[in-house]
């Protein structure tokens, strides 16, 4: 036991183990706290959710989907009344007294509405497969289970801490001392392999403990008993493991990649007592075999690699589209338990033969190399490396740019009134912008001089031909923005890909152009890591109705949510949810909708708080606030002093 | 000085490991080179084509004339017409025809018209920003037109060998990794065992064997880059079987089609191979430095890693990459659009802006390693003054 202690005052205190573990939680949590739920709608409306699912949760019996169809059957018809007595209001048929009278019943129908949305998409998935596929809330599920990048801080965390074991004695020349000793040579080594076990363990446990504590509190894990396949990512697999079940078994064979990296790690510097050729070694059977193999042969290769990406040995097939024929075609073949026992007994053999060479090693021969300084600034190394750890886990498949200097000066700049049926066409003084069609369909965004009545096109570029500009600007002062998406061109293939979402910025002074916010559509093929799902999210921002956008982030308005890009992590997050959103305007500090109800609702950016404006049903509504509605014109009493004060006014 | 640099280069590069991590790196290398043939060539997906296709090639391939392309047409349409009816094999030769023939010769064919279109409209948009007292942007779109008036495919080839050599980006990793094992130990090597203190007595000790070691280093790298690349070359040509279309510009490959560049595919192999070089030496001259100002091998080794990984972190995460080495050993991204930086009013194509920053930044770390003067070991209070 005395071994042992000293082994941990080597490793905690003269090595500085202890920072590099305090360094690895910190990393690991400052990853965590970048999670974003699986699915936001469930996680947005989980008290909906889970009044359903109280009802039908679980197993998808007959009732339950009757009982869903039905629900859903209602919800239409909910809808439908509503625009309909809508309709009769606008076009004057009915008072307002009555329509509330009308809409009463089926609004209270409708407040469940995104929870059951969210319901409902899952039990379409479900319903594929109702033996294995049940209806719970999957968002902790999805954190814990369906996330598949290497979990770099451990990774580092264990070169930190592992390689000095054999490499800071023999660099000092002391393992030949060692050798001498009553207790030395193959005892030693026996319990310093027995020792960094024990901290890759308590390492994968205290990561393990600290994900599902998370998780747990966040999204909370229920109904682990149900089957594997209710989660998405599982769909294909066959494998009879319930939830809790599959959980385990993939802690399990992460902690079994930990020590083979382990016991790779303590291989080579028993070898070599060189940092250099085994931490090349190691990078390379971990990171060029996670970034580029394909997944068949990183999981059909025994070694670290793939237990450090447990995921993939219990999905099911993966189909992908081909990208020539159009027909679909298995891009993964799922991985029985059969064969993941031959390939945990295939690592087992190779690490039991490694850990014979090391003791090995340790009993009779003399080292010949040495290694002869003593690394003073081994805390910074960590410090460093950690940080790389830190910064390696969270640049995930975001794309953006910096936000261009530019905005800074922009704030103390003329307010303009932005309003989604403005969503075509910008004025100026000197200018007015329009998007128009012209007879072939085709979008083009058109400059009159209001001085000499000179037409002209918006964009300038002459590769104008190569990309597709959506129908929807902005203006600010001198500045007009415009959408536009590059097709991907990088292989032969039968449909077309986007490659970039690009919103420009035009000043009009002199026509110059600059980018104002990229986001990449596609995957990147340089260190694109595993993932097993493309980003499908271009076919949000095909769908744009408009957008505007502010010093830190870009508002994008489609027709049931209002969500906003930031600059500088190009994540997209959902801001307000709006369904039968059918007008929006924008005045710099907050956003105005019309709610389901037709209600007139301020968002305030700053305090992110919805609140209700008025209790007039309108149908359209402009900034300064006159309200239109089919019936009547007439305008309400100012809301607010800067708003109706303003020089500025549209129509 | 030959004899030092010769002999600093045996003694840091003609190391067994290093020639062992080379050859294992360069079978791995051929592997998924394999592999991204079976993924990504039309003949591994369609094996069957491929004797259609060299049948067909001599007919309809070559150079483009109006009287090729109105026999592939007659002999296309109604198989597809045929095709659309019944599908089986028309349907099938009918894809293959037009993903192999059809498609290509349409692209080639009109390319010219596009690239005037191009030129036409980047010299209207060059006046009317003149007019708008727009410097930058008419100079700019003047360019444009100059680099586009002129472009034209006048050949068929199957080029399908450089689409994908062009977009390899797996060997620089391989050779990031060579050289940060390879140069971290350069400069170390003897503060680690102490011998500094004694090179630093002898004649060619101090600035002439810092200058060697910095050569062999750049020797090294070059020559390292060099091989992984030409290895590249020659397995995608033998994988694909061909290295035809070497004659043809770039922009007869599709995702080329607004490049910068006008050279033809050989030309612009080696010219990526050139870039990628000068990518992997500004990074080499990193490591070198970390190396020339620590004392042992494990910092230059993680903090070299943590750089590196950064650059290539930075870079795929789309943020601006003007001044980051990274964007050299990607150059396919340089080498894909028309794409200009404001250099006081005077527009300077992106590619030739990184390759100059990248030079510049060589040029730094060389002179900083050559002329760093920091003395011996900590706790020796001598400088060596004499020379």
């Amino acid at each position: 036991m005395d071994i042992l202690r000293f082994e941990a005052r080597k490793m905690f205190r003269y090595r500085r183990g202890i920072l590099y573990i305090f360094l690895f939680l910190v990393s690991e949590l400052f990853i965590l706290s970048a999670d974003a739920p699986a699915n936001p709608q469930m996680y947005a409306h989980k008290d909906d959710c889970i009044w359903y699912l109280k009802q039908i949760g679980g197993r998808l019996t007959e009732e339950h989907q009757k009982f869903l169809e039905e629900e859903a059957a209602a919800m239409s018809k909910a809808d439908s009344a509503v625009q309909t007595a809508y309709k009769q209001y606008f076009d004057g048929l009915i008072s307002q007294d009555t329509l509330e009278k009308i809409v009463e019943a089926p609004f209270t129908k409708l407040e469940r509405r995104s929870g059951f949305h969210a319901i409902y998409e899952q039990y379409l998935y479900a319903r594929q497969d109702p033996s294995h596929r049940y209806l719970l809330n999957t968002n902790g599920w999805d954190a814990l289970l369906s996330h598949d990048g290497l979990d770099i801080p451990l990774i580092l965390a264990l070169f930190l801490l592992l390689a000095p074991i054999y490499c800071d004695e023999g660099k000092s020349q002391m393992d030949t001392l060692s050798l001498t000793m009553k207790k030395g040579g193959t005892c030693l080594s026996k319990y310093k392999i027995l020792y960094s076990v024990l901290v890759v363990l308590a390492l994968n446990v205290s990561g393990t403990m600290i994900e599902l504590l998370f998780v747990l509190g966040k999204y909370g894990l229920p109904n682990g008993n149900f089957p594997l396949q209710s989660l998405s990512c599982y769909g294909t697999s066959t494998k009879e493991l319930s939830l809790w079940e599959t959980y385990f078994l993939t802690i399990a064979l992460k902690a079994v990649g930990s020590l083979c990296l382990d016991v790779f790690i303590l291989f080579g510097t028993a070898l070599t007592k060189k940092y250099a050729p085994v931490l090349l070694g190691c990078m390379a059977a971990v990171f060029l075999s996670v970034c580029g193999f394909s997944r068949a042969i990183l999981y059909a290769l025994p070694g670290p690699a793939g237990f450090l990406t447990p995921s993939g040995f219990l999905r099911g097939d993966q189909t992908a589209v081909d990208s020539l024929t159009g027909e679909s075609v298995t891009a993964f073949r799922e991985i029985s338990l059969r064969g993941l026992v031959l390939r945990l007994a295939l690592t087992a053999a190779l690490c039991l033969f490694m850990i014979a060479a090391v003791q090995r090693k340790n009993t009779s021969k003399w080292k010949q190399h040495s290694f002869h300084t003593v690394s003073k600034l081994s805390a910074l190394c960590a410090a460093v490396f950690l940080t790389a750890a830190g910064l390696s886990g969270c640049a995930g498949p975001a794309s953006q740019e910096m936000p261009d200097t530019i905005h800074n000066n922009r704030k103390a700049e003329k307010r303009t009134f932005y309003c989604l049926s403005d969503a075509g066409h910008y004025e100026t003084d000197d200018y007015r912008i329009e998007a128009t069609e012209d007879e072939n369909l085709e979008l083009h965004l058109i400059v009159k001089d209001k001085h000499t009545g000179r037409q002209f096109p918006l964009v300038r570029d002459a590769f104008q031909d190569s990309y597709e500009v959506m129908p929807c600007i902005y203006g600010n002062g001198d500045y007009v923005y415009y959408i536009k998406m590059t097709v991907d061109k990088s292989e032969t293939i039968l449909y077309s890909m986007y490659e970039h979402l690009l919103v420009q910025e035009v000043n009009l002074k002199d026509f110059s152009e600059r980018t104002v916010l990229k986001l990449r559509m596609n995957e990147k093929n340089l260190l694109g890591a595993l993932s097993w799902t493309r980003s499908a999210d271009w076919s949000y921002y095909l769908a744009l109705l408009g957008f505007f956008l502010d010093e830190d982030y870009v508002y994008f308005i489609s027709s049931g949510d209002i969500s906003r890009v930031s600059y500088l992590t190009g994540k997209r997050e959902v801001l307000i949810e709006a369904p039968l959103l059918s007008d929006v305007a924008y005045d710099g500090q907050n956003i105005y909708y019309l709610n389901e109800r037709f209600r007139l609702v301020k968002f305030s950016l700053s305090e992110q708080k919805s609140q209700v404006m008025s209790n007039k049903i309108m149908r359209q509504f402009t900034l300064p606030l006159t309200v239109s509605t089919q019936t009547e014109n007439k305008s309400i009493e100012s809301i607010n002093a800067s708003v109706a004060n303003s020089m500025f006014s549209f129509k | 000085m030959i004899r030092q640099i010769y002999f600093e280069f045996r003694k840091h590069f003609l190391k067994l490991p290093v020639c062992v991590a080379v050859i294992l790196f360069l079978l791995l290398d051929a592997f998924q080179i394999s592999s991204v043939y079976q993924e990504k060539s039309i003949f591994s997906m369609m094996p069957e084509w491929r004797a259609k296709y060299e049948n067909l090639y001599p007919v309809y391939g070559g150079k483009i004339t109006e009287k090729k392309i109105r026999n592939l047409m007659a002999y296309y349409r109604p198989l597809k017409a045929e095709g659309n009816l019944h599908p089986g094999r028309e349907y099938e030769e009918a894809l293959m025809l037009q993903k192999c023939f059809v498609a290509p010769l349409q692209y080639a064919y009109e390319y010219q018209q596009n690239a005037g279109q191009i030129a036409k409209r980047a010299l209207e948009n060059a006046d009317f920003y003149q007019q708008m007292g727009n410097i930058y942007a008419s100079r700019k779109n003047q360019k444009i037109a100059g680099m586009f008036s002129d472009r034209r495919i006048s050949e068929l080839r199957y080029t399908e060998m450089y689409q994908h050599y062009l977009q390899y980006d797996f060997s620089v990793f391989l050779v990031l990794l060579l050289v940060i094992y390879g140069l971290v130990n350069v400069f170390v090597l003897e503060k680690e065992t102490e011998m500094e203190l004694l090179l630093q007595t002898t004649i060619h000790g101090k600035r002439k064997s810092a200058a060697a070691k910095l050569l062999a280093s750049i020797i090294f790298v070059t020559a390292i880059s060099l091989l992984f690349w030409l290895a590249d070359f020659l397995l995608f040509g033998c994988l694909f079987r061909s290295f035809d279309g070497g004659n043809c510009p770039i922009y007869a490959i599709e995702y080329f089609e607004a490049s910068p560049l006008s050279m033809s595919l050989f030309f612009c192999a080696l010219f990526a191979m050139g870039m990628k070089t000068v990518g992997t030496l500004v990074f080499g001259m990193t490591v070198l430095l970390l190396s020339r100002l620590c004392r042992n091998t494990l910092f230059p080794f993680v903090g070299s890693i943590f750089l590196i990984g950064s650059c290539l972190l930075a870079y795929n995460a789309d943020l601006p990459s003007a001044f980051n080495p990274a964007s050299l050993l990607v150059c396919r991204e340089l080498f894909h659009w028309v794409d200009f930086i404001d250099l006081a009013g005077v527009p300077v194509l992106t590619w030739q802006f990184c390759l100059g920053t990248a030079l510049l930044m060589l040029t730094i770390f060389s002179a900083v390693i050559l002329y760093d003067r920091r003395p011996g070991p900590k706790g020796h209070a001598f400088h060596v003054q004499f020379t």
